[in-house]
């Protein structure tokens, strides 16, 4: 038997008011969230819900095999990788210089103004969204096109070209979802002592150089948290954003795990084969937030625990 | 998708997990089912049958009205009074819900007796032993009527029910003359710039070329189309290409008989790649939509309301959508249905699918089984107002017209199976009355109301142009009913449940499909490429598939 310390005694006492407070979160949380997670047995199975997890016939391995042995699974996650990890790239550069850009600007109202106008696409759903782009982007009659017909060059069907629609996912995913990074990373900046602000400039700095060398920097941790978290997406390329804008022209370069497990998983009710592909991004996610938190706690002494 | 289609999806399964139960390996072995003396025989005391219900939207206006009319309604009363079967309907959700709600029953294993399903759960029920096998059940209770209806259905919905030659559900017949193809054109149009409807393929491009080039709106601008086409390219009832390759003798997704009563794929016979190859001139002429690869459904209707598209392919169904819109907004654009024209020279066929729409699954665990076929024989005799001498008005009910009670219509019968021909008889029901105003024609309060609503039209309310379109006399059953006279129909030769390689090997295969074709009718390949896909298809298992189909067969 061991004896707790007494200070520690002292500490848990006192601390057993909030931690009971934390209860009615925790609950749910080990319901909603960690209970479910029985179901990664699903994976295993060839899997009939009436008979649940213990009834329905174990086949190990089979429902991994069946995916990698289908035709397209290897550039289907090539496809996922790639346009993921160009979308957490520039998801966290733009709104980074964009907030930063928006710090400079002197007047208070035109700062919130612009801030609520990027911010407002977030809100839209890919449905709509969708509907829009495929007007927005028409070779024939589309604005982006216009223009660049005006400038005199050939109209480009981006929907259609298989080497464009990666990057046209990319380009749209920034700009739908840029306001709300925008918005984390305004109120990192506004967690910036003035002080530091005042004491440059009176040794002289000017504006471009307090971006440079007080309000990056002061960033940082948050940048680091968002981009930590963001890696745990890697395997996520948007499902509702690509289901609604690809076609089969661009399903070489377009098709991602996720319109995979749609349509081979949840059309054909195979859901072992579902389950096996979630199974998968689990890991590869949790690899990758693992990796990058302890990164992330070694040079930049960043840590939640 | 952020929180993901599967942690909603392992959700669910962990709730089923919770309460799923001892599940049987597999469903009990069929007894014998003795005759009964009497199928019409009353239980008494009564028995009790569970079950769940879509809610259409009437049936929703109407609990606004009567909130028990669920329980209390004229089919309700006549099963008890004439059956001795109470209905207990477990849930009741708006029809728009209904697949996601059951799947989640499933799920969870909470199910009631007489369970209604689409063709996915049916085949899922099955194999996990969920179904009863109701072969010899359905045998001994079936009434006349009901196996007129069968026969009338040429047994197409019976055999898409059935498994390894086992019943596993009581169909609803649905009929499958509604899956005839179709020409739908602006007649407006044609009229316009002195045409007629296209007889051949050569003629309908022809044509084409005129909605393109030669301004038939006359609004002095260049923004018609030739032809309205989905990026789905095939079975979206709406826009699509199936009525097209018809005209070729070739079938989408279709299974074919060939000379030695072996089964074949539609999407591999040379038929095919003439058919592609047309649809890629078309698009190199610029007859059809340059961007309809990223145009769906929704997109293509807002050609045809705006009034940049007057042909499309498609079936009975469109002028209620999306075709009503146009009328909407242009009240000249008159759009009518036309027969399949024909590349081959010969009258083209076109291709009539599955029967079933809905399959009523008997839980395994139910008592008294043969009650839920005493439901369905007590529905044909009741509703088959062409068929049944006990045929009622109170149990079907006139939508409308104010003149029956709200709780009086077919909706809320618990085990439905309608008249496999039912939109062509009232078709022709409908113009003999308008014809010859015969009251005789009418008994069918149906057919009133059409009339009703068809002399609405004429006297200029555009809103009921659909109605017109529909059921009119030269509304698409006129033509369905000649390719019916004529000999026009194939039968697909295999509408059963999906095969295990179908299930395995069809996502990839229809993905491969979809890529190839586009690729063919953009350009981006050549039409020769469809020797390298047939090869590829049958690689990826679709000779696996070939093999299975024929094995069921």
């Amino acid at each position: 038997m061991f004896k707790l310390k007494p200070a520690t005694m002292t500490r848990f006492r006192v601390q057993l008011p909030m931690h009971l407070m934390l209860l009615p979160c925790v609950i749910p949380v080990l319901i909603f969230s960690y209970y479910p997670m029985v179901g990664i047995v699903i994976a295993f199975e060839r899997f009939f819900p009436n008979r649940g997890f213990f009834h329905s016939p174990f086949v190990g391995f089979k429902n991994f095999e069946y995916v990698l042995n289908l035709p397209n699974t290897y550039q289907v996650l090539w496809n996922t990788v790639f346009i993921s990890a160009m979308k957490i790239v520039a998801g966290i550069v733009v709104p980074v210089l964009f907030s930063i850009l928006l710090d400079l600007v002197r007047s208070s109202r035109v700062r919130r103004t612009v801030q609520t106008i990027v911010y407002m696409p977030y809100f839209l759903s890919w449905v709509i969204l969708s509907g829009i782009l495929i007007d927005v982007l028409s070779p024939n009659s589309g604005v982006v096109n216009q223009l660049i017909k005006m400038l005199g060059m050939e109209p480009v069907f981006f929907l259609a070209n298989e080497k464009l629609f990666p990057f046209v996912l990319v380009v749209t995913d920034t700009w739908k979802n840029f306001g709300y990074g925008t918005v984390i990373f305004l109120a990192a900046i506004a967690g910036i002592a003035p002080s530091l602000y005042e004491s440059s400039w009176i040794d002289g700095a000017n504006r471009f150089q307090q971006a440079i060398h007080i309000t990056l920097p002061g960033m940082l941790p948050i940048v680091a948290l968002i981009a930590t978290l963001s890696l745990g997406d890697v395997l996520n390329a948007g499902f509702d954003q690509v289901f609604n804008l690809y076609s089969p022209v661009v399903y070489r370069t377009g098709d991602i795990l996720d319109t995979l497990v749609y349509r081979v998983g949840l059309l054909n009710s195979q859901y072992g084969v579902a389950a096996a592909i979630g199974l998968f991004k689990s890991v590869v996610s949790i690899i990758f937030i693992g990796t990058a938190y302890w990164l992330s706690g070694r040079f930049l002494e960043y840590r939640v625990f | 998708m952020k929180a993901g289609l599967l942690a909603v999806f392992l959700f669910s399964v962990a709730i089923g997990m919770a309460w799923a139960g001892p599940a049987a390996e597999e469903g009990p072995a069929a007894a014998p089912v003795a005759a009964p003396d009497d199928i019409w025989a009353r239980y008494d005391p009564p028995v009790t049958v569970t079950s769940v219900f879509s809610l259409s939207a009437f049936i929703e206006d109407a609990l606004n009205q009567k909130p028990d009319v669920m329980e209390d309604n004229v089919w309700t009363r006549g099963y008890r009074d004439d059956l001795g079967i109470e209905i207990d309907l477990l849930w009741t959700v708006p029809s728009a819900q209904y697949d996601e709600k059951l799947s989640i029953a499933i799920a969870a294993n909470d199910l009631p007796d007489v369970i209604p399903t689409n063709a996915i759960q049916f085949k899922l029920l099955v194999d996990s032993g969920v179904a009863m096998d109701i072969t010899n059940l359905f045998e001994a209770y079936a009434s006349p009527l009901t196996r007129q209806m069968q026969e009338l259905d040429n047994q197409v919905s019976i055999s898409q029910a059935t498994v390894d030659g086992k019943l596993y559900a009581l169909p609803l017949i649905y009929g499958n003359v509604d899956n005839s193809q179709l020409l739908w054109i602006r007649a407006d149009w044609l009229e316009a710039l002195d045409m007629e409807a296209p007889t051949t393929i050569d003629e309908l491009v022809q044509l084409a070329e005129a909605f393109v080039n030669d301004d038939p709106d006359g609004n002095g601008e260049d923004d018609t189309l030739g032809l309205g086409l989905v990026k789905d390219l095939f079975s979206t009832g709406f826009a699509d290409l199936n009525g097209f390759f018809e005209a070729f003798g070739a079938y989408p997704g279709g299974w074919l008989e060939d000379s030695s009563g072996n089964l074949m794929y539609g999407d591999i016979q040379p038929e095919m790649k003439t058919a592609l190859t047309k649809v890629a001139e078309m698009f190199e002429a610029g007859l059809i939509d340059q961007e309809f690869v990223v145009k769906d459904g929704g997109k293509v209707a807002e050609g045809t309301t705006n009034g940049n598209i007057g042909t499309v392919f498609g079936q009975h169904w469109i002028p209620f959508w999306p075709l009503q819109d146009g009328k909407n907004r242009n009240t000249n654009a008159d759009w009518r249905p036309f027969p399949l024209p024909s590349a081959t020279g010969s009258p083209t066929k076109t291709m009539l699918g599955g029967s079933a729409n809905r399959y009523y699954v008997l839980n395994s665990e139910m008592q008294n089984p043969e009650a839920a076929v005493k439901l369905l024989n007590y529905f044909i005799q009741k509703y088959s107002s062409l068929y049944s001498p006990d045929y009622e008005l109170k149990y079907i009910g006139s939508t409308g017209t104010g003149e029956t009670n709200i709780d009086e219509y077919w909706e809320y019968g618990v085990i439905q199976s309608w008249q496999p021909n039912e939109n062509i008889v009232f078709w022709d029901l409908t113009k003999k009355y308008l014809d010859t105003g015969d009251e005789q024609y009418a008994e069918n309060s149906l057919i009133k109301q059409f009339s009703v609503d068809i002399g609405a039209y004429h006297e200029g309310e555009d809103v009921y142009w659909s109605t017109y379109a529909w059921i009119g006399p030269q509304g698409p059953y006129s033509v369905i009913d000649g390719y019916f006279k004529n000999g026009q129909t194939i039968q697909n030769a295999y509408v059963k449940a999906n095969t295990p390689s179908m299930t395995e090997r069809g996502p990839a295969l229809s993905q491969l499909r979809a890529e190839m074709f586009t690729k063919i009718i953009t350009g981006a390949e050549s039409p020769d490429t469809f020797d390298e896909y047939v090869a590829t298809w049958k690689r990826l298992g679709g000779d696996d598939i070939t093999a299975e189909v024929n094995a069921v067969q």
